[in-house]
């Protein structure tokens, strides 16, 4: 009882955040060395991610002036436990869900919100200029994604009649919601854009605040925030491959194995646009957003509850 | 002293570096690194594990580059490229080693690399700091809590200054301001500027100039063409090399890395490019246009630093054809009369502008060199129209930076940085330019 519906959860919502984050780490430097035209073997060089890993323990952790330390250290844990609670909620078959809450969606959209506190206070408690203005930045951009998302998840609720996680991966079972609501996947992946500041939305460490929020990060602390944000990448691919693409659901394979196939392609396509699209300017997000993608995500709301009635 | 299993690993990944770039340093070594396998540069010291000093640190500026080196994690090191180390720095601690001295740019990886594992076997001693590890100003002055400000609020505790009310600039609510500065070694600024900034958010209030930045050596080629017979196709093929140059770093400064270090692949070996590479280099050039296009590259710069009329006319170059100037030196030479050549302009003077417009440049110039190649053109004039602006035998490009203080009041701090990306904000100097 203890160890299947206690340990083995904990166990695997673990391993699979940090084995991701190891994956997203690996497949981020290899896109970005083979985009740069850089030599096959070293870009593809699966011991890769070990190295790092060892030249972070080897740097000396630096701590600025006056820190507030209890929440500097916090921040990245904090972090890294809201992509843990995220990825609790996940199904990976029909019989093995970590935690097959009832209201799991709303705990995901719980996650979002708390991950904005999280974030600014990883840059405030720094006490210094470039991880303070990263963090003011995002928490002024945070609430554009995240209406965003609230009514993106709200659509595919609908046809499940739940927000149960289990129920909408069942509701999957004719057609994905990908093609169902097909608007809702392309404005899901912009929240996971700005849910873990990557790529086009990444204004918390984008280069021209030198990296803003990790700006005065060394060694042991930046790698732990760095797994943080990877690990929020691996929670947000495995949400976004169970609401639009039918999470454990598929032919022949074990369903854990499709779930963890769609979950990667997702993290590919975010890794691509990490790497393709120019990071936006803070001013323009705010018009896109407000001006584009919120009418998008009516829109497809009032899509999915015509679909749900008809 | 044992080597743990941590620092053999770390051995072999991408040595991080920090490069402070002095004067008369056209950031070539910079480019140079960017493309060299097993470096990463990194925008902040404090991801670094080497600094690289490349190009001559004016005393003045030798205490900022102490406190970049002590904001570097340990093991730590600093090696000098292009200048002698400075003595202010160096003499902090001790003299300089024969070890912290590298005497050409091609050794530079290399040594890079060595000194990487020297550090971490423990067979070099990380470097110490510079400065005393201690609050630049102690915590005293008036306010409620001895910090210098009003209430809670303003002031500067220890040297560092806390943000303060004043009124937002759009619409006069009472916001935060921080005051702080930034350069000489900021990667978002050419070298050397130095700037007071006070910031409402992410809006800048005021824009200080505390020091120009270092003027940049002109290449070589531009200088000859003043004085004498120079192949019009060398300086067109270094015109596309520089402006290929200043896009990467703006590409860079959008995040496009991947883009940035393609850009400057193709701009690298532009010197020795034969005839028949040109040909192949306008449809790269091409596709690298069409690839930027469809990423917003351009888009992104829409309605972004705008200059008027009169800003435009004073920096002239490509930045004065951004906004519809038709004046280029090149117009009035017979040479490049004969070539066909007619000066193409964009309209509107925005970051989007002069993007669009050096690459317009860029194309041209690939045309006009293969063309002068072929028929084996030589040219001398009283004026060169130089990447960065007009050349004669009396002037050189001026520095600019003053300009920054009426420009950059109002934007946004990345659309700041774009925009003085898309400026050659420093001045030329002809002396020791590049070869």
């Amino acid at each position: 009882m203890i160890l299947n519906e206690l340990l083995l959860p904990i166990f695997v919502v673990l391993i699979t955040l940090i084995l991701g984050a190891g994956v997203v780490d690996y497949l981020h430097h290899a896109t970005s060395a083979l985009g740069k035209q850089m030599s096959l073997r070293r870009s593809l060089n699966p011991l890769a991610p070990l190295y790092r890993l060892g030249l972070a323990l080897s740097q000396q952790s630096v701590i600025t002036e006056h820190p507030d330390r209890l929440n500097l250290r916090l921040a990245p844990a904090l972090y890294f436990a809201l992509a843990a609670l995220g990825l609790a909620v996940v199904p990976w078959s029909a019989d093995f869900i970590p935690a097959d809450l009832v209201t799991g969606m709303v705990l995901w959209g719980a996650v979002e919100v708390l991950a904005t506190v999280v974030i600014f206070l990883c840059g405030w408690s720094a006490n210094a200029h470039l991880p303070l203005l990263g963090a003011y930045r995002y928490v002024s951009l945070g609430l554009s994604y995240m209406l965003v998302s609230m009514f993106v998840l709200i659509g595919v609720a609908l046809p499940a009649e739940s927000l149960q996680l289990s129920a909408v991966v069942e509701s999957q079972r004719e057609i994905w919601n990908v093609l169902r609501q097909p608007m809702g996947l392309p404005l899901f992946l912009i929240v996971g854009l700005g849910l873990t500041f990557w790529g086009p939305l990444d204004f918390a460490s984008s280069p021209d605040l030198d990296r803003g929020i990790s700006a005065d990060q060394s060694g042991a602390s930046r790698l732990v925030w760095q797994l943080a944000r990877y690990a929020m990448l691996v929670a947000f691919s495995f949400m976004a491959a169970t609401v639009f693409l039918g999470g454990w659901l598929g032919p022949w394979l074990p369903g854990p194995l499709w779930l963890v196939l769609k979950a990667t392609l997702v993290l590919l396509i975010l890794l691509w646009m990490g790497h393709n699209l120019p990071v936006m300017t803070p001013d323009k997000f705010i018009s896109v957003a407000w001006v584009l993608l919120l009418p998008l995500s009516f829109v497809d709301l009032i899509w999915a509850g015509a679909l749900a009635l008809w | 002293m044992a080597v743990s299993l941590w620092q053999r690993l770390a051995a072999r990944a991408s040595v991080p570096v920090f490069v402070a770039s002095g004067k008369d340093e056209p950031d070539e070594i910079q480019d140079m690194l960017w493309q060299t396998g097993r470096i990463k540069l990194v925008f902040t010291p404090r991801h670094a594990s080497l600094l690289v000093v490349t190009g001559q640190i004016p005393v003045e500026q030798s205490q900022s580059l102490a406190i970049i080196h002590d904001q570097l994690p340990h093991p730590r090191a600093t090696l000098w490229c292009g200048g002698q180390p400075c003595f202010e720095f160096i003499a902090a601690k001790r003299a300089p080693s024969p070890q912290t001295l590298v005497a050409s740019a091609e050794d530079l990886p290399q040594r890079i690399k060595e000194t990487q594992k020297q550090l971490l076997s423990g067979k070099r001693q990380s470097e110490p700091d510079l400065n005393p590890d201690r609050p630049p100003a102690p915590w005293q002055g008036k306010g409620d809590h001895g910090q210098g400000g009003e209430g809670m609020m303003g002031g500067k505790p220890y040297g560092r200054p806390m943000a303060m009310m004043e009124a937002d600039l759009r619409d006069g609510l009472m916001l935060d301001a921080l005051e702080f500065s930034v350069g000489p070694f900021y990667h978002g600024l050419p070298a050397g500027l130095m700037a007071s900034v006070s910031l409402q958010g992410d809006v800048i209030l005021k824009w200080q100039v505390e020091s120009p930045p270092f003027p940049t050596a002109l290449p070589s080629v531009f200088v000859r063409a003043l004085h004498q017979d120079t192949p019009l196709a060398d300086l067109e093929i270094w015109r596309v090399r520089v402006h290929l140059q200043r896009l990467a770093r703006m590409m860079a400064l959008d995040g496009l890395d991947c883009a940035a270090v393609r850009t400057l692949r193709l701009a690298g070996p532009l010197p020795c490019i034969t005839q028949a590479g040109l040909g192949a280099l306008q449809k790269q050039v091409g596709s690298l246009e069409k690839h930027l296009r469809k990423r917003g590259f351009f888009a992104l710069g829409a309605g972004i630093g705008e200059l008027d009329a009169q800003q435009a006319n004073l920096m002239g170059g490509y930045v004065g054809r951004a906004c519809g100037m038709q004046e280029d030196a090149r117009s009035t030479s017979k040479p490049y009369q004969a070539l066909g050549f007619t000066v193409s302009c964009q309209d509107k003077g925005d970051v989007q502008s002069r993007r669009l417009q050096l690459f317009a440049e860029v194309h041209q110039a690939i045309a006009l060199a293969a063309k002068a190649g072929r028929e084996e053109v030589m040219l001398t004039h009283e004026e060169i129209e130089t990447p960065v602006g007009r050349l004669t035998k009396r002037q050189a490009p001026k520095d600019h930076s003053e300009m920054l203080q009426s420009l950059l009041p109002g934007m946004e701090w990345r659309e700041a940085l774009m925009t003085l990306a898309s400026l050659p904000v420093a001045g030329a100097t002809r002396e020791g330019g590049w070869q």
